[in-house]
């Protein structure tokens, strides 16, 4: 799908799909535009007249659109405050892309005399504005950042970034004052070190008064600890942060007692740097787990795709690239990936996905839909009115009122070690003390702070989420789009894989459609094509591409669609059914011919005649046969399908002995199929479209969606997969086993670390210092660990898939 | 040699302000944003004909 490429003539960038173009030219972007023209039309090539922006006119909008900006409701939750009429908002501006946008959006106080400053972030993609109440208001600005080319994104959902920031300071302040501390004392501490005992006691007692209060600050630096140590003691949890903060309170109580006796000088130096490098490893680990974080949004993709309308023309798209603004066909059993705006005329849904309940709405034309609705009627138009949001989507996902079975077994464990981590660590240290106290107080000390730093439990706890999340995002570049990590655990323990045909482990697009029956005249033809083209099953999708058709779009009174059975639509007079021939016509046997072997067959009827069927040579994927076998080695696999036993003999001449096949399924029979599996006790892993297969999806262990260019999402299913990459799904299967044996190597990785930390300490051979450096040091190379071993074998994936081109 | 005492304290209280001026910094915002500083440098000549 080669796109010509435009290159901005201001910026040199690469153009995207949002082009602006202006006289032949081509500009990435309105910044660039509107600097350009401002440079063409002076003579002076390197200055940009900022006067000419006064005559940039707003484009025309649509009116009322930023009204609601307004109200005083919306305006509390988007402003960051507002004082003596002077109010500051921060609006997210996708459109950022350059410098030139950076200073064009740094002066739009010139283009409204209200805004006082405006400034940009622009890795953020924000620009943050100061404007006087009395001279212009939030409606106004967001409807001038729209007129120039950078439409705000308007997101409640987004309002949580705030704190992260502010936690982020904080943290670089207490850094800062740990630093501080620990160089200066450490610098006290040289006169006592070095002079061996021979130092005047005047300086020597400054010195260490001088070094004791410096610590003051460092209790200051490391209060997280103490806060979340004392929040967990409150709920009788022993967390991480009690064995640390105890060692930590230990080496200043211990250090004011000698300093204020005068028997020794304290553990001052020891603190600060304890704390100091505790600190920075928080930092540290900060910014490398966020780059090996499996933060999905920016790489990965929901592997749906929903039709987008340019003019007349139909286009599919990935819901990535659904943006505000688009018209969207919305078929049959579709979700609506993004809140819109119903254009056609009237509709059913379901948002038993948000809500739960799935008595259908019912709405007509301009009513607002809410993302996450399924579509039950007719296949509609809707106008998008905010960006698509994968974090929206797989957060309710995530979250949804479908019940599905408990999950048992590995993060559950990790949880329960915590706890008993704690406490061991406590008796170990403890234990340490007592030792060494009879022999000498200083190194018993040293033995209960070090063994307290050293014991790092947090190692234990990010195996599994980084192997996992690793696995997520590896998974995620192949389409295989897994709900959450306990998912890859899953994939792993599972007995028996149950397969749909159609549409599964066949493709519509090059299957072989023809028509035996009564000649149907073009209006009939129309009549089947507009009908098919409301649905997303691979059958209707078929014979709506390959039917010619006159371009009259016919209008659909009532549609509906029956799972298993077909179609029934009317329209003006006529009645329409499509599907199976049971459904469609009561009478009895016909003179036409329909067992065909190899074929499966769509019957149709008008008001009830029969007049004739579609029939379909099902292509298989390719690869799918030798898929199919690799797996029946490991496990037991059945193929379940909605069509009659005539493709039979064709898959059993390509698959292996040992194949189950189910022939005339309706849904409900592929749902007792699994239930009487699982009720063997054995694990069921069931990959389908989620459209007839929704309920049994629910139902398996391991609930795969394959998804063919539709929007069918079925909040029941654990993993999306595009369907032309289910030929990969024994390399999934091997991946997400392999992740779950990094995650328990990563666990014995831990251990051991601990284990000969503990030996070092107890002995009396750690510093509580080394112990502080070590302790980061662990966690991130326990992660390292975990992510480096996933992503090798997720090379292998690659190399997987080139061998199917 | 106890003079040591005083330019220690000295010091100390120098190194002291720094910190504070520091922590003055990351309150008013100034690490927030590390980047786009460097690309208002570049349209920075057009403000010196501001009219204030």
């Amino acid at each position: 799908m080669a796109k010509s490429e435009k290159i901005c003539i201001h910026c040199g960038d690469v153009c995207r799909d949002d082009t602006v173009v202006r006289d032949d030219k081509y500009f990435c972007c309105s910044g660039c535009l509107f600097v350009y023209e401002i440079l063409h039309d002076t003579d002076t090539q390197k200055d940009y007249d900022i006067s000419k922006l006064k005559y940039i006119k707003p484009k025309a909008l649509t009116p009322g659109e930023y009204d609601f900006l307004n109200t005083a409701d919306i305006k509390e939750k988007i402003i960051q405050y507002s004082i003596n009429g002077r109010t500051r908002v921060i609006f997210r501006l996708p459109n950022i892309y350059c410098s030139a946008c950076v200073w064009l959006l740094e002066n739009i106080g010139r283009m409204d005399s209200g805004i006082i400053e405006s400034k940009v972030n622009f890795l953020k993609k924000e620009i943050s504005i100061l404007y006087m109440e009395e001279l212009t208001d939030l409606r106004q600005i967001a409807s001038l950042l729209a007129s120039i080319g950078y439409k705000p994104q308007l997101n409640f959902a987004d309002l949580g970034s705030e704190k992260k920031e502010k936690s982020d300071k904080s943290l670089l302040i207490k850094v800062g004052v740990a630093g501080f501390c620990f160089a200066n004392i450490m610098l006290f501490a040289l006169p006592e070190y070095l002079a061996k005992g021979m130092l005047e006691p005047d300086i020597k007692t400054y010195l260490r008064f001088l070094s004791l209060i410096a610590s003051l600050p460092v209790l200051y630096a490391a209060s997280d600890y103490f806060r979340s140590a004392w929040m967990s003691f409150k709920v009788r949890i022993l967390s991480i942060d009690v064995p640390l903060s105890l060692g930590i309170l230990a080496l200043f109580l211990r250090s004011f007692y000698e300093v204020v006796t005068m028997t020794g000088s304290g553990y001052s130096d020891s603190l600060s740097g304890l704390v100091f490098f505790l600190l920075l490893g928080k930092v540290f680990q900060k910014k490398t787990f966020y780059q090996l974080s499996f933060e999905r949004d920016y790489k990965s993709y929901f592997p749906l795709s929903v039709i987008k309308k340019k003019g007349s023309k139909e286009e599919f798209i990935p819901l990535n690239d659904v943006k505000s603004g688009d018209i969207l066909l919305i078929r049959n059993s579709e979700i609506i990936p993004a809140d819109s705006m119903l254009l056609g005329s009237e509709t059913l849904l379901d948002y038993s996905f948000l809500t739960g309940e799935s008595t259908p709405t019912f709405v007509k034309t301009g009513d607002k839909i809410f993302s996450g609705a399924k579509n039950i009627g007719t296949g509609v138009e809707v106008k998008v009115v905010r960006d698509f949001q994968q974090s929206y989507m797989t957060e309710i996902w995530g979250s949804q009122n479908v019940k599905k079975k408990e999950l048992t077994g590995n993060s559950l464990i990790s949880n329960k070690m915590a706890k008993y981590f704690t406490v061991f660590v406590l008796i170990v240290s403890f234990a340490g003390f007592l030792w060494w106290l009879p022999k000498d107080i200083n190194i018993a000390m040293n033995v209960f702070v070090s063994i307290l730093i050293v014991a790092c439990p947090c190692a234990l706890a990010l195996s599994t989420p980084f192997s996992y999340g690793t696995a997520l995002r590896i998974f995620s570049k192949y389409n295989f789009f897994l709900k959450s990590d306990n998912v890859v655990e899953e994939l792993t323990r599972i007995d028996e894989i149950i397969f749909d045909k159609t549409g599964t482990l066949t493709e519509a697009e090059n299957s072989v459609l023809s028509y035996q029956g009564r000649k149907l005249t073009q209006l009939e033809k129309d009549i089947v094509r507009s009908v098919a083209r409301n649905s997303t099953h691979p059958y209707s999708r078929l014979i709506f591409t390959e039917l010619e058709t006159s371009d009259d779009k016919l209008l659909i009174e009532k549609y509906s669609e029956i799972f298993g059975q077909g179609i029934e639509a009317k329209l003006g007079e006529t009645i329409f059914r499509l599907g199976k021939k049971s459904f469609v016509s009561k009478e009895e046997e016909s003179d036409f011919l329909s067992d065909i072997s190899g074929e499966s067959a769509v019957h149709i009827a008008f008001n009830g005649v029969y007049t004739g069927f579609f029939s379909i040579k099902s292509d298989y994927r390719t690869g799918i046969f030798d898929s199919l076998n690799k797996l029946s080695d490991e496990y037991r696999i059945t193929i379940l399908s909605g069509d009659s036993e005539k493709e039979k003999p064709f898959l059993e001449k390509h698959l292996k002995e040992g194949f189950n096949y189910n022939f005339n399924q309706s849904p409900a029979d592929k749902l007792y199929y699994i239930q009487n599996i699982q009720n063997e006790n054995k694990r069921v892993l069931m990959a389908g479209d989620g459209l007839n297969d929704s309920g049994a999806l629910l139902q398996s262990d391991v609930g795969i969606a394959v998804s063919d260019n539709t929007a069918n999402f079925t909040p029941g299913s654990d993993a999306i997969l595009l369907a032309d990459k289910l030929t990969m799904l024994p390399d999934f299967i091997s991946l997400a086993k392999k992740s779950v044996e990094t995650a328990y190597f990563s666990y014995g990785l831990s251990i051991l670390y601990n284990l000969i930390g503990f030996g070092f300490a107890f002995t009396g051979n750690l510093s509580p210092v080394v112990a502080a450096i070590l302790m980061p040091i662990s966690s991130i190379s326990v992660v390292l660990f975990a992510v480096l071993r996933v992503t090798l074998f997720g090379q292998k994936l690659k190399v997987k898939e080139i061998s199917f081109i | 040699m106890s003079v040591i005492l005083v330019l220690i304290t000295a010091s100390f209280l120098l190194a002291a302000f720094f910190l504070v001026a520091f922590i003055w910094a990351i309150k008013s915002g100034q690490f927030d944003d590390t980047y786009t500083p460097s690309m208002r440098i570049l349209t920075e000549e057009n403000e010196t004909q501001k009219n204030k």
